[in-house]
């Protein structure tokens, strides 16, 4: 499959089809720093995690320009190593250390789902197709490649939809936005988008 | 800004894991839920926890909480009337 977009967000770049459209702003980049000067329209965004804030930042220069109907008919597929790990010990972190009734964080314990991230995109753009998150080793083998083709295959079509005038339904090609997320260390992560 | 409403701030902050946000980014007014800040009926959880934690306040009725939580200032001024410690 070959993506019709491709975006690539690292603390040095932020590429969409090879283009620094980041290149104006001060590095190393943070997915906090290119939402205020590039997006800057969700406060939600503040809430999440380090993995969601990085998946909701790449993703968003790839759909901001799809149409309604388009998002609604789309699929995620995220894929990493490691699930939600790194919120998970953030998490652990909030056990258990005094006697109230509330004795961790409910606003950490909601990303200990790696899936949430797909959820936040999904939100965001009104996606309502599949939305899946693989942990895989290998981010790079012929299995993820399969995993997307897969999701690519067995998607909603339009005319499943009864909310869409069959006029429209002609001019929507459904997209499958897969997120492959190779690191979540603060300095140096890296996260690769593709839009096919 | 006053003393309290600046240290509710950080609190917020502090308790919702807003790592990105300062005091500075959160406007007296604005509304917390929805629109505002974007929070939700979790982190609803998190402010009545920061509340008794903080200033010894017990929030019993959830009405009373939707009024209370409107914004910073309304949670500043339900503090300053009815804190404990």
């Amino acid at each position: 499959m070959t993506p019709e977009a491709t975006l690539i967000f690292t603390p040095d770049e932020l590429l969409l089809n090879g283009v620094d459209i980041a290149r104006e702003l001060p590095k190393p980049l943070t997915p906090a720093a290119v939402y205020r000067a590039l997006i800057g329209d969700y406060p939600k965004f503040f809430k999440m995690d380090f993995m969601s804030k990085l998946a909701f930042v790449a993703s968003e220069f790839l759909l901001r320009n799809l149409s309604s109907d388009e998002c609604e008919f789309a699929a995620i597929a995220m894929f990493n190593s490691e699930g939600s790990l790194q919120t998970d010990r953030n998490h652990q972190l909030t056990i258990g250390h005094d006697s109230t009734e509330c004795p961790a964080s409910p606003a950490t314990f909601v990303y200990t789902l790696p899936n949430i991230a797909a959820g936040e995109i999904a939100i965001r753009h009104k996606i309502m197709g599949p939305t899946c998150f693989f942990a895989v080793s290998n981010l790079d083998s012929p299995t993820t490649e399969m995993l997307i083709r897969t999701v690519s295959q067995d998607m909603p079509q339009p005319k499943d939809y009864s909310s869409v005038p069959p006029k429209q339904l002609a001019n929507i090609n459904p997209r499958v936005l897969a997120v492959k997320i190779y690191s979540v260390e603060q300095e140096k992560f890296k996260i690769i988008c593709y839009l096919y | 800004m006053s003393d309290l409403t600046t240290q509710l701030k950080q609190q917020i902050i502090e308790a919702l894991n807003l790592e990105d946000l300062t005091p500075a980014d959160i406007a007296d007014d604005a509304p917390l839920f929805g629109d505002g800040l974007g929070l939700d009926s979790i982190d609803a959880l998190e402010l009545i926890v920061l509340l008794e934690r903080q200033y010894g306040i017990r929030l019993t009725d959830p009405a009373e909480g939707k009024k209370i939580f409107a914004s910073v200032a309304t949670m500043a001024d339900y503090i300053k009337a009815n804190r404990t410690k």
